[in-house]
């Protein structure tokens, strides 16, 4: 029993931290219909920002986390006038190409700038461990759930009832309807992305000191993203958080159950299995065509 | 001197070995220090060139098994390494490990030496896991590697998985003492650590550390600031050992390798003098992590 709760626990915290990532991108392509291979690395950019806030600069953990939020929604406008901009309205082989380009100027640059060798970024909360029961977890993990709690219900409640959250909805239904309206299309892209950045930047902020800043540090947790994404139905947001954390409790289950050998190819396995029956994913509805 | 990038794979390795085969047209190969990328490059050795390659952290026992005649290796390999370092934790009262790998051609190899090498000694293994390399998570199997209750824990990963394995390992308060090999006791993963201190009491079979007998350890740090990485160190002698190989068979290719069977140097590191199968053995440095240091506790000859 003991087990078993720890590893819901387990579960659900691998999941909170692959949800903070996903949503970010299942947000640019539910409302601007852009596939964002770069996301990951926006991830792995929130954690140098972080890392040099903290050790560079020299400001606490509680003033560094936000200000990495912030800084990245200011990296979310850039991303926006550089990138989005230029290609939202081009065929999506070029947004594939440009986005993917990005990725790996990105991690290159992070390589050619701070070396190969990852950093440590110290947070105050990794040292206090919370000891509930037979279970133990970090306060830095606590901070990282309910990270994801309140900032999943600030969405959801910014999506369905503010002004903004309308346009962005009415707009990933159909932009040139959402146009026609009066709907400033360029905006709501330019708050998408300012959105979805901050995303990464609440990620980057909360999640790495858990584990070690470097510029390859987004590989791994950007492929469960990705398949949660996949999973969850393309561009819905709901569904790639629900996703996510399916993602970290199969995990979990699989490293308990079977073998931590066949993890990967459990997660994966089921990925496919989920979209063999449901090809538009768990949340995702069909378009017709034509 | 040119640089290939072997992306510490097979893949890369591979086309590492091609470009400085092929394209570079190299007398000689330093590397891989990854064995997934030797394992992946060593091939190519085969295909005329008469180029050698000389690992110098590649631990796989499959490389110098394989029977390529151009394949050396003069760091030690994890079968070596295993003969002493099995009897070590089984000297150390351990009745039972449960053995946790970097899902790689390094920790896979590691992992199938050990699962041999404990049971000889009466060391029961509970159970092998692998992970991914860069896996941000290990709770969940240290979770389950727990509920088995072993007395230790033999680790085979690189230093930021080992970090992250002794910084979750004091969060889930797993009280097993912690075997290693690749790296746990360098600076770079005492630095990830946050708290050099949670390490305290992991002892790693290293085929490198820093020791006095060591001159270019402190000259290195004299002229750039910093102690060499343990690959860099080994890089160094690998150097020195093509040095005596030349100086015995001369710098044509065919020379090297000819030269490289007549080696017969003492290192700083150890002897190095390559057997039937191009394998070297130098001296083994079993280090134990101390008040948050890493010491040297014994050096063991090999040959």
């Amino acid at each position: 029993m003991d087990l078993l709760f720890t590893q819901l626990l387990n579960g659900l915290t691998a999941g909170a931290e692959y949800a903070l990532v996903a949503a970010g991108l299942a947000l640019l392509f539910g409302i601007l219909q852009i596939v964002n291979f770069a996301h990951g690395e926006f991830y792995m950019l929130a954690a140098f920002i972080l890392y040099v806030l903290l050790a560079v600069v020299g400001l606490p953990y509680y003033a560094a986390a936000p200000l990495t939020v912030l800084l990245m929604a200011c990296a979310g406008v850039l991303f926006y006038a550089i990138v989005i901009s230029r290609v939202i309205s081009r065929p999506w082989q070029i947004q594939l190409i440009s986005t993917l380009a990005l990725s790996i100027v990105m991690i290159n640059l992070a390589i050619v700038l701070s070396g190969p060798t990852p950093r440590y970024v110290e947070s105050p909360l990794n040292n206090v461990i919370l000891d509930l029961g037979s279970v133990r977890i970090s306060a830095q993990r606590v901070l990282v759930l309910l990270g994801t709690i309140v900032s999943f219900a600030a969405l959801y409640l910014g999506l369905k009832y503010t002004r903004t959250g309308k346009a962005m909805r009415a707009v990933a239904q159909n932009r040139e309807a959402a146009a026609v309206v009066g709907i400033g299309v360029p905006v709501i892209g330019l708050v998408t992305t300012v959105v979805a950045a901050s995303f990464a930047g609440l990620a980057g902020a909360l999640i790495a000191p858990l584990y070690a800043v470097g510029p390859t540090m987004a590989v791994l947790v950007n492929i469960k993203a990705f398949a949660a994404v996949i999973v969850g139905g393309f561009g819905n947001v709901k569904g790639a958080i629900v996703a996510a954390f399916v993602i970290g409790l199969l995990e979990a289950a699989s490293t308990t159950l079977i073998s931590t050998e066949y993890t990967d190819a459990i997660v994966f396995g089921g990925m496919i299995l989920i979209l063999l029956f449901r090809p538009n994913g768990l949340f995702g509805k069909a378009v017709r065509v034509g | 001197m040119v640089i290939a990038d072997d992306e510490c794979t097979p893949a890369g390795g591979a086309s590492a070995f091609r470009n400085l085969l092929e394209v570079q047209q190299v007398d000689v190969i330093l590397g891989s220090g990854c064995s997934g990328a030797t394992l992946g490059g060593m091939p190519a050795l085969l295909e005329g060139a008469e180029v050698s390659a000389i690992t110098y952290g590649s631990t796989n026992p499959k490389i110098t098994s394989a029977g390529n005649p151009f394949m050396w290796r003069m760091n030690l390999n994890d079968a070596t390494i295993a003969k002493s370092f099995s009897q070590y934790i089984l000297d150390d009262g351990v009745k039972s490990v449960h053995i946790l790998s970097v899902n790689n051609d390094f920790g896979r190899g590691a992992a199938d030496v050990y699962q041999k090498s404990l049971p000889e000694l009466d060391v029961e293994v509970k159970g092998s896991d692998f992970f991914t390399t860069g896996t941000a998570d290990l709770r969940s199997m240290m979770s389950k590697i727990a509920q088995g209750k072993p007395d230790a824990i033999l680790f085979f990963g690189e230093p930021p998985d080992c970090a992250l394995l002794v910084r979750q390992k004091r969060e889930l308060n797993i009280d097993v003492k912690l075997f290693s090999r690749g790296g746990c006791y360098t600076d770079e993963a005492l630095h990830l650590m946050g708290d050099p201190k949670l390490g305290n009491g992991l002892t790693e079979a290293a085929y490198w550390a820093r020791t006095p007998e060591q001159p270019m350890v402190e000259a290195f740090k004299a002229t750039y600031g910093d102690y060499p990485a343990y690959n860099a160190a080994l890089a160094y002698y690998a150097m020195l050992t093509v040095n005596e190989a030349v100086k015995a068979g001369g710098a044509s290719r065919e020379g090297i390798n000819k030269g490289l069977a007549e080696v017969d140097a003492v290192l700083d590191i150890g002897p190095i003098k390559f057997d039937e199968t191009r394998q070297a053995y130098p001296n083994l440095f079993l280090v134990r992590i101390d008040d948050g240091e890493s010491k040297v506790l014994k050096t063991v000859t090999t040959h």
